[in-house]
């Protein structure tokens, strides 16, 4: 039980140091949002109208009082659910904003993290149990040298030769002419759209479960009691998932969260690369446009996500394994 | 993401096995590890790379035709014994770039990595060294929190809310960011070595605790020290590329990160200007490779099992 | 008819599903076909075309403006648009300042309003004082329905879904990226509108642009292209046109509170130094051409020009690039060549400048290379630094800089534009930045540009322009380099009557309401 409470409690704990991280940046350097997107509004090659600065400062409005009332109204806004209002999208609230680009971002990357966790494990798994053949030093350098390209190179080599030059995916977006919801034609363009997105993504996500899998199965196979498990005779196939692989696969869960963040960060590249409504695209609009309210909470989502799926991996952990939660209490 | 923080990343995954390494193998690697690193092929291999890079970008002025950050060539002039990739739209040759951009890399990657490493060193360490303590405690959960917090939206928006960018700014993101899974590692190792005779005689000798951590326990671990300073000086330069192609690098220099961010807003895609997009990525993914190589090399130092098996 | 036309999205940002029509929204899904504003003053020409208002007059201080209203106008919902609404939005901008756009009821350029009143079909706004360079924000006002408007409190926080307005357009269907608008038969000047569906789809990057152009997705685009001669005129010269009329032009702003740039002879030599041809060819791939010192577009604005810079239609305003000149300039103004061949100022300092430009500006920053390898070529020695565009912004607010370049733009009120560019009350603020970011200061000038701007006496207002041009040609305050366009590409396989040189009779990037009203089917 001890286990399950230190769990929650620094899932509690990190969530208040990301809110009050989260408090802290945009204070350090604040800038003048309003002639910013007056500026963006009108073009580069264009004369900034002051009248409409005033204006928009007008509509923007201002922080007040002195940086601890600020704080107290800022985490009683948070436990309202009021996140303020985007400067983009004024007057929507940027609540609203990031729920129209969530599900993309989560289908796009829980789709590729999933995949790539059960490549990277049976991939990893198979190369450990035929070490040192030549399949194992294929998939071990191979993926140690697709693990170095950078994958927003990546998708934009995909974008190259598969949206330009032969054209079977569309390059932009992620639908088009169909009305969003749960019908044929809109998943069916969804579907077409992410393609290629989530392969640019999938191509790198598998190598650190590949390599991480390999080496605590290597580590497994050399153990006394794969030892003993062979020496009783047992069939290969029986040692290699039953025992070998089964135990090199309970540490991999925990490094679930972590290789989330990555998938994460990537995807904010990748939906740039192919502007795909998710997250990231969102993230890349509100640094342009200074949107802090729209950035704050999305780096706030973005934390609070990866925290969520790094508590249930180590709640399921402590479920699954006793030992880790003996070992830890 | 970049590649490089898969592989920092998956430095910290269990199934690295942290916890497992240090015990046993500190003598040793004291010891000639570099003579040991360099009897691995790939390792070597890596090593003669990055050398390689070192020295094109020491002497860039010497192997690039023009300077990097010149601009008045004809625009999308085509690969030609003047430009032997060509020119961009704006007038810049591509090799030049390449050749200058390796500067940008190695330098954000070394001191990146020093930044990174240094913070792990003292966080872990101090943590490692005081386990069980309220120190232990608050500088654990700091580590903690700096693991799962997501490193690149989180240097975005670092960079995003400042006013100067450049490399010093790039450099001080990743090392305030990229620290957490070496320092957890760190300590772990500490907390093996603690109770060795060396250190309790240091600590009979009325030695404070800052020269035990760093002039007694430190010296037996340089090999670990040297993975963790490779696998974040990888995962800097991963990091650069990444938000140089978001437009949030260094304005004044031309880095490969850069160079793809030019490329990929100047529409070099879409009008098929493929060594302009193609160059920069290879050459970003074989530096890292080498690193990567050289990191194989190191791993192999410090966990025992994975050399028994090669 | 033309059956549709495809443009691209009119909202700067598309996360689908976040519907808001109303036009003063920053991300509306359309700012352009459902709500109109009092008239059109094309940029270019400088002509008023009547629209809501059919006709308007100033008293002679410049203290009333009177509109008349047009007669049966109708809401897409079906009631009778009036002056009443007219009244009610210009009330509205008072109430809350946040829709203030032109600036009506401040002090930003003119007099603040005192009242607006509406009396049967004309409008009559009174200010406290003369408000003459109100005029051309103000006529951009979009009308807004009173019996919409009127009941939803704060109208900048409310989001418009049911759009009420008296544009050419309805909306047909929107999935939260894609908008289709109807043309509407009851329209005012329906007869004028042949374009039966309008859809606006995506915000492209250039290249994508590009591409939906040349295949024929896009009908017309209002953006940059790199290269747009490559990249879209050449797949297809007979269908594929562009119209970049200058709409202003890209200034050297050198900070003149700082030497050298605090010598006019050092401004005056260096501006022959410039490779302005250059300029254009890196930056615009020679489409903008050289621009004319006086500050005025031409030939667009060659009307204005004062006598003894008219010849040739002011061609020899241009000044030609001519290093020799420039160096010979220099050393007589006392700027010496030392041993290295960097010169010096006349009480022997060394010069060292930094120009700076803003990173990803990347026509701007074509420039700057060129720039500083021509100070250079002076013997001035120089580097570029470039740097974030906002840390740029904060430079013009601080002033700590030595040169840069500006936007000077080449509308129809000049007190704003050159204007603007001279008037020490122009100078930047610590928290705005204005039109006078080289800090140029003289008196005599700043009583030019308040005259200019008081005035609506055309003959007057050439004469004042006259003196301004002048203070361009002899003070240097800031070098212009090459003009910066209004831009559009348009395709002519379904529509012509497009504006191009022959008949431009709408600044192609802005009058879209007067571009729509102006196509006719393709044969």
């Amino acid at each position: 039980m001890r286990y399950f409470v230190r769990k929650i409690a620094f899932f509690l704990a990190t969530l208040w140091a990301a809110i009050t991280l989260n408090f802290i940046i945009p204070r350090l350097q604040p800038g003048d949002p309003a002639e910013v997107m007056v500026q963006k509004l009108a073009g580069k090659d264009a004369q900034l109208n002051p009248a409409a600065v005033q204006a928009m400062r007008a509509m923007l409005g201002a922080p007040d009082g002195n940086l601890f009332t600020q704080y107290v109204s800022y985490l009683g806004a948070l436990a309202h659910g009021d996140f303020g209002i985007s400067y983009t999208y004024y007057p929507y609230p940027v609540t609203e904003v990031i729920g129209q680009a969530l599900p993309w971002t989560l289908v796009l990357v829980g789709v590729t993290q999933i995949l790539a966790f059960v490549i990277g494990i049976t991939l990893g798994a198979y190369a450990a149990w035929r070490r040192n053949t030549r399949f194992d030093s294929i998939v071990t350098l191979g993926s140690t040298f697709i693990g170095t390209l950078p994958s927003f190179w990546i998708a934009l080599l995909l974008l190259f030769v598969f949206g330009y030059t032969v054209g079977w995916f569309p390059t932009s977006g992620g639908y088009s002419a169909s009305t969003p919801g749960f019908n044929g034609p809109f998943i069916t363009e969804a579907v077409s759209h992410s393609f290629l997105p989530a392969l640019s993504l999938l191509i790198t996500a598998p190598i650190g479960w590949i390599l991480g899998m390999r080496n605590t199965m290597v580590m497994n196979l050399g153990e006394d009691y794969i030892r003993l498990a062979k020496a009783k005779g047992l069939p290969d196939r029986v040692v290699a998932l039953r025992y070998a692989a089964r135990n090199a696969l309970l540490p991999s869960v925990t490094g679930f969260a972590i290789a989330l963040g990555g998938v994460l960060g990537g995807s904010i590249l990748v939906e740039q690369i192919y502007d795909y409504p998710g997250m990231g695209r969102l993230m890349g609009e509100a640094i342009g446009n200074r949107d802090f309210p729209l950035l704050q909470t999305l780096l706030l989502f973005i934390i609070v996500g990866v925290l969520l799926a790094n508590l249930v991996a180590d709640l399921l952990y402590g479920v699954l394994d006793p030992r880790a939660r003996r070992a830890q209490s | 993401m970049t590649a490089g923080i898969v592989q920092t990343g998956s430095e910290e995954r269990p199934g690295d096995a942290t916890d497992e390494r240090g015990e046993g193998d500190a003598g040793y690697s004291q010891q000639r590890w570099w003579q040991l690193l360099w009897s691995n092929t790939k390792a070597r291999v890596g090593i003669i790379l990055l050398l390689a890079f070192i020295l094109i970008a020491t002497f860039a002025p010497l192997i690039a035709p023009y300077e990097g950050t010149r601009s008045d060539f004809d625009a999308l002039l085509p690969v030609s014994g003047d430009h032997l990739l060509g020119t961009t739209s704006q007038g810049a040759d591509i090799f030049s770039q390449l050749v200058y951009g390796s500067r940008v890399s190695l330098l954000v990657g070394l001191f990146g990595g020093l930044v990174s490493t240094a913070i792990a060193l003292v966080i872990g360490m101090w943590s490692g060294y005081k386990e069980g303590t309220v120190i232990d405690d608050i500088l654990s959960f700091i580590t903690n929190v700096a693991i799962v917090v997501p490193v690149l939206p989180l240097m975005i928006v670092l960079i995003a809310y400042s006013e100067v960018r450049g490399i010093p700014l790039i450099v001080f993101v990743i090392g305030i960011t990229s620290w957490a899974g070496h320092a957890r590692a760190k300590r772990s190792q500490i907390i093996t070595l603690r109770n060795r005779d060396f250190v309790t005689a240091a600590k009979f000798a009325g030695e404070g605790s800052g020269r035990i951590i760093f002039r007694e326990i430190m010296p037996s671990m340089t090999s670990l020290v040297a993975a963790g300073f490779v696998g974040a000086s990888t995962g800097a330069i991963g990091a650069e590329a990444g938000l140089s192609f978001l437009g949030l690098g260094d304005p004044n220099s031309i880095s490969w990160g850069t160079m793809l961010y030019q490329a990929d807003s100047q529409g070099a895609v879409g009008q098929g200007l493929w060594a302009w997009v193609l160059a920069p990525g290879l050459i970003l993914a074989l530096l890292i490779t080498s690193l990567t190589f050289i990191n194989f090399g190191v791993d192999l130092l410090s966990n025992p099992h994975l050399r028994e098996d090669s | 008819m033309i059956a549709q036309l495809n443009f691209p999205s009119d909202a700067p940002a598309t996360i689908g599903g976040l519907v808001d029509y109303n036009p003063y929204a920053v991300n509306a899904v359309t700012k352009t076909w459902l709500y109109e504003p009092l008239m059109i003053r094309n940029g270019i020409t400088c002509k008023v075309t009547p629209w809501l208002a059919t006709d308007f007059t100033w008293d002679g201080g410049a203290t009333t403006l009177d509109f008349t209203i047009r007669d049966g106008v109708k809401w897409s919902d079906g009631q009778a648009f009036t002056a009443k609404d007219v009244a009610f939005t210009l009330n509205l901008a008072k109430q809350y300042p946040a829709l203030d756009r032109a600036g009506i009821w401040t002090d930003v350029f003119g007099a603040p309003a005192k009242s607006v009143t509406a009396t049967g079909n004309k409008v009559r706004i009174e200010f406290t004082g003369n408000a003459a360079p109100k005029f051309d924000e103000l006529i951009k006002m979009q009308v807004l329905p009173e019996h919409v408007y009127g009941k939803v409190g704060d109208p900048t926080k409310y989001i418009d879904k049911a759009p009420v307005g008296t544009g050419p357009f309805k909306v047909g269907s929107y999935n939260g990226r894609r908008l289709e608008l109807v043309r509407r038969a009851d329209y005012w000047q329906a007869d004028k509108v042949k374009v039966q569906k309008l859809v606006l789809e995506g915000n492209f990057e250039a290249a994508q642009a590009a591409l939906k152009l040349k295949s024929g997705q896009l009908d017309a685009y209002q953006g940059e292209i790199p290269n747009p001669k490559r990249a879209f005129i050449d797949a297809d010269p007979k269908t594929n046109h562009l119209y970049f009329p200058p709409n202003g032009m890209t200034v050297f702003s050198p900070n003149v509170e700082k030497a050298p740039f605090d010598d006019v002879k050092f401004r005056e030599a260096i501006a022959q130094g410039f490779n302005r041809q250059e300029m254009s060819d890196k930056a615009t791939y020679g489409i903008m051409k050289p621009a004319s010192q006086t500050g005025l577009k031409l030939p667009a604005a060659a009307n204005l020009l004062p006598e003894q810079y008219a010849a040739n239609g002011g061609a020899n305003t241009v000044i030609p690039f001519d290093t020799a000149k420039a160096n010979q300039m220099l050393d007589a103004a006392g700027y010496a060549k030392g041993a290295d061949g960097k010169r010096t100022t006349p009480d022997g300092k060394p010069i060292n400048i930094t120009f700076t430009v803003q990173a990803g500006y990347i026509d701007y920053q074509s420039m700057a290379e060129v720039i500083v390898r021509d100070l250079n070529a002076m013997g001035v020695n120089s580097k570029v630094l470039a740097t974030a565009p906002e840390s740029v912004d904060a430079q013009k607010k601080s002033g700590d800089y030595q040169a840069l370049l500006e936007y000077l733009h080449g509308g129809c009120e000049n007190a704003k534009n050159i204007g603007g560019k001279l008037a020490s009350n122009q100078i930047p603020t610590k928290t705005a930045i204005l039109g006078n970011v080289e800090r140029f200061r003289d008196a005599s000038t700043d009583a030019t540009v308040k005259e200019l701007s008081a005035t609506v006496d055309e003959a007057k207002q050439k004469q004042l322009v006259g003196t301004l041009v002048d203070t361009m040609m002899t003070k240097y305050p800031v070098i212009p380099l090459i003009y910066a366009p209004a831009r559009i590409f348009y395709r002519t396989d379904k529509a012509v009557g497009w504006p191009d040189e022959a008949n431009p009779y709408a600044q192609p990037a802005d009058d879209r309401l007067l571009i729509i009203t102006n196509l006719k089917p393709a044969k």
